[in-house]
């Protein structure tokens, strides 16, 4: 191929950078001061040579450089930790500030700097959520993004908007998938696959399934043959579960069996109205309307139209926007008994709009949020995104960390107890020489000539007496020892109550310490809102 | 250059800054390699010493080889400003750079940085990247500053053929450049990295107006062994090249041809019309354009090229230290002590 001719071409679109060009205002010039970040080595040297006033050049204090000498939107949204992955209590996640602490410390921080915010304030074009504080006077303010007002953009599983309704297609697909699975698992052992539901045999539809599993041939043309069983024993399965409950959802699962018999759309359709969350059922206008539907749904003739208005009823009601605090909010479930009563149920997905009107009247997409970062950035508002996922609502209290003469004391009296006759020594001793004996005894270097089965089997009793002296068992070895311990009831006594102490006084420290993070961490929240409006001001040319 | 050569220059010169009423000169050797003729070089800033109304400044670039710590200390103490050229790592750098017997040379530059950086932390190296060698820039960069030099001057070799293939892989590199810069702008390192600090510039700071630039030919101009006068010393070819000279040390400067050679520079140039990175990129070298094209009034694809991917990744970059209003970044490109302020503390 021949070489491509390089060629001078003028360029009309380019990247259009922030940093500040030599027409903007030269950043050195704002009001606070910008020290000239020198290096330590430099400073260790001027400060050696007496020549401390060499660090005055320009007109700038010495300082080397620092995070917090710096004059600059504090809070744009790319440090707001957003979107962000949910993740359950309990996994791990780190402490952070509590929302009303926070949001404490930042009216705290606008009313120190002379800006008195009021609370709540809606503005009249953008963003449409409430600001959790603005001042009018100084155009400024700051909205708190926690779980209460950050929609299910904000989470990083959030997979896009639902499609509106409730898709058959997708749930025969998965459906199908499941089968796939199952079936890989039967051909692979079906003797296991069968004693894998032993502990479920009470049902009857399990002793059934497995039943027919058993003559049922582990081979791949018997595949329509285990579908068909899988199916029945679904079918079975919800029937136990939905049977005699006695309401209205039962008629419903009844007559959609007696439309579509023992098939896939009906073990869908049963499985998905089975569902249906009796939340919803909390006002008697609420329960009478979600009645009277169904019992229309019973009578409609046409099967494509009960099937139609089945899917409607069953996603209507159990959607909320994706927001789990919509299914107990009672303005939101009021907004939908409205459109239930207003609209026939074909229509109801189609006049949906107050329930979004509502949804994004209460709640900030990322999207608004982009747009106050971006109308901060260019100074049109200056409204702070703060997000309760910022890394600085992190309380960093090192709880595993004990202080140096804490953990002094505990290594003294530890050394105390292990030097006393007659307590740990001898008993960690003799422990010891019973793990050798056993070590030796089953060496994995002597098994080689085994066989493998016998190998395993030796190696599995050396793992069993070895797990005998694991601390988790210590209970059961402390009995076993007694005879050798020589402690008089008067010196346990003594060590229990050192130790005692010495844990109350730990966990006090680890309290206060706690206590010490979190203070820490609002102190550095308030300075960063404080850092955050001297540069809006200095932008709005204050 | 020949003795006789010598002293015709240096009588040309002085009529000239008598002519021109001039109190200050540069003087830039130049090779190949100018500490082949070191003596000569000595002879020429000893004649110039006598000359008590004139303030004259040397500087010279050199590929190391020849220089020894004595010599070092002879430059050092007469004044000469050195420039060291290290293209890279050894691989990069003995790819391009071998001795007249074709051995690698960058065993001796190692040994001439250690000389030169004693005496002066503040040396500056010239790093010349060549279409094989592009993907290896991020490395030869690093290499250098690892030996210890702080102001790095990088330029891509004009004359070479670079095709489209080279400037994508240019384009990783520079990317990876930019961590690097990233990085040690986070740690409050002082350094030049000429790629990135002059892009930056062509934003913090106005464009170059012509009358500050080197003027081809009339602020600036080169002397060629045989006396001969150019414009630039990329001009100064083994053999003449008459439709550039503009003169003769003997015959000084033909002014016409000066001035011919001046405006030509400094014609529009139709095919950056309209371009938005106009005002940001070097177009107006026509030292550049004339290695790269063989003409001064056009501008170089490769500068073109070079130009649209470097100054985007370079402004992202910033785009990331201004958003941290990273304290160095903001001293670096709006203080305008800074440049004297970082020259102090690299030498202490």
């Amino acid at each position: 191929m021949p070489k491509k001719i390089l060629k001078v071409k003028a360029v009309d679109s380019i990247y259009n950078p922030s940093y500040p060009s030599y027409e903007d205002k030269n950043p050195l010039l704002y009001p606070e001061t910008r020290p000239y970040p020198f290096s330590h080595r430099f400073i260790n040297w001027a400060a050696k040579g007496g020549l401390a006033s060499i660090l005055l050049i320009g007109g700038h204090s010495a300082s080397a450089q620092s995070d917090t000498d710096s004059l600059y939107n504090t809070f744009p949204l790319e440090n707001a930790g957003v979107p962000f992955v949910p993740a359950m209590f309990g996994t791990g996640n780190p402490e952070r500030l509590r929302s009303e602490d926070a949001k404490k410390i930042i009216l705290q921080a606008f009313r120190e700097s002379g800006i008195e915010l009021e609370k709540n304030v809606r503005l009249s074009d953008r963003p449409d959520v409430p600001l959790t504080g603005y001042s009018h006077k100084d155009n400024i303010g700051f909205v708190y993004m926690d779980y209460n007002n950050m929609d299910y953009s904000f989470k990083k599983t959030f997979l896009g908007k639902d499609e509106r309704g409730m898709d058959l297609k997708k749930a025969t697909k998965k459906w199908e998938e499941k089968i796939e699975r199952e079936f890989k698992r039967f051909l692979k052992d079906k003797l296991k696959y069968i004693s894998g539901m032993d502990g479920k045999m009470t049902y009857g539809s399990y002793l059934r399934f497995t039943q027919i599993l058993k003559i049922i041939s582990p081979e791949k043309k018997s595949k329509r043959k285990f579908r068909e069983a899988y199916l029945y024993f679904d079918l079975r399965k919800l029937e136990e579960n939905y049977k005699g409950r006695g309401d209205i959802r039962e008629e419903l699962i009844v007559n959609v069996e007696k439309r579509f018999g023992p098939s896939l759309k009906t073990f869908l359709l049963q499985e998905s109205i089975n569902r249906m969350s009796s939340n919803h059922d909390r006002s008697q206008e609420f329960k009478n309307t979600i009645e009277a539907e169904i019992q229309k749904l019973i009578e409609l003739k046409s099967d494509t139209q009960f099937v139609k208005n089945c899917k409607t009823l069953i996603y209507f009601l159990a959607y909320n926007h994706n927001e789990y605090h919509f299914r107990n909010n009672e303005k939101y479930q009021s907004l939908k008994l409205e459109v239930m009563c207003t609209y026939p149920v074909h229509k109801w997905l189609k006049n949906m709009d107050k329930l979004d009107a509502y949804h994004d009247h209460k709640y900030l997409s990322l999207e608004e949020a982009k747009r106050i970062d971006k109308d901060n950035k260019k100074g049109k508002k200056y409204i702070a995104p703060i997000s309760m996922r910022d890394n600085r609502m992190i309380v960093r209290s090192g709880y595993s960390i004990t202080p140096d003469e804490l953990k002094e004391e505990s290594q003294q009296l530890r050394k105390e107890i292990d030097e006393h006759p007659g307590l740990f020594s001898e008993v960690r001793y003799t422990r010891k020489k019973e793990m050798e004996i056993i070590k030796s005894k089953y060496e994995p270097g002597e098994l080689s000539p085994m066989t493998q089965e016998r190998k395993d089997s030796i190696l599995r009793q050396r793992k069993e007496k070895l797990n005998h002296y694991d601390s988790s068992s210590l209970g059961s070895i402390e009995e076993e020892y007694k005879a050798i311990q020589i402690l008089t009831e008067k010196e346990k006594d003594y060590y229990r109550i050192k130790f005692y102490d010495l844990q109350q006084r730990k966990n006090l420290w680890l309290e206060n310490n706690k206590e010490l993070a979190r203070m820490k961490t609002m102190r550095h929240l308030e300075d960063q809102v404080k850092i955050y409006i001297k540069w809006a001001k200095s932008q709005m040319g204050n | 250059m020949s003795h006789n050569t010598i002293d015709q220059s240096i009588s040309f010169l002085d009529n000239e800054l008598q002519r021109l009423d001039i109190s200050e000169l540069s003087i830039t050797f130049f090779g190949g390699e100018p500490l082949i003729e070191k003596d000569k070089i000595f002879y020429i800033i000893d004649a110039f010493e006598q000359r008590a109304d004139l303030t004259v400044s040397y500087r010279m670039s050199t590929n190391g080889t020849m220089l020894t710590a004595d010599l070092m200390q002879r430059l050092y103490s007469k004044g000469v400003f050195i420039s060291l050229s290290i293209d890279g790592h050894p691989d990069v750098h003995d790819a391009h750079r071998v001795d007249a017997g074709g051995k690698p040379t960058s065993h001796k530059v190692e040994q001439a940085s250690k000389i030169m950086l004693q005496y002066n932390p503040a040396t500056n190296v010239t790093c010349v990247i060549s279409p094989d060698t592009a993907s290896q820039l991020c490395e030869s960069v690093d290499y250098i500053y690892n030996l210890g030099f702080r102001y790095i001057t990088t330029t891509l070799d004009y004359s070479a053929d670079w095709g489209l293939e080279h400037f994508a892989m240019l384009k990783k590199s520079y990317q990876k450049l930019a961590k690097w810069y990233l990085q040690k702008m986070d740690r409050n390192e002082r350094f030049y990295l000429s790629f990135f600090d002059e892009r930056i510039r062509s934003r913090t700071h106005k464009p170059i107006s012509a009358h500050e630039r080197c003027l081809i030919g009339v602020k600036q101009f080169s002397i060629a062994p045989n006396g001969e006068l150019y414009p630039c010393i990329q001009f100064v070819k083994t053999h003449s090249l008459p439709e550039f000279m503009i003169g003769h040390v003997t015959e000084g400067f033909d002014e016409a041809c000066k001035t011919h050679l001046h405006q030509q520079s400094e014609k529009e140039k139709p095919e950056c019309a309209g371009c938005k990175l106009e005002s940001r990129c070097s177009k107006w070298c026509s030292c550049i354009n004339f290695m790269s094209t063989g003409r001064i009034d056009k501008a170089s694809p490769i500068v073109c090229y070079n130009e649209k991917i470097l100054i985007e990744i370079v402004d992202r970059t910033a785009d990331k230290l201004w958003k941290k209003r990273n304290n160095h970044f903001i001293h670096k490109h709006y203080n305008e002590d800074y440049q004297v302020i970082s020259h102090f503390e690299i030498t202490l």
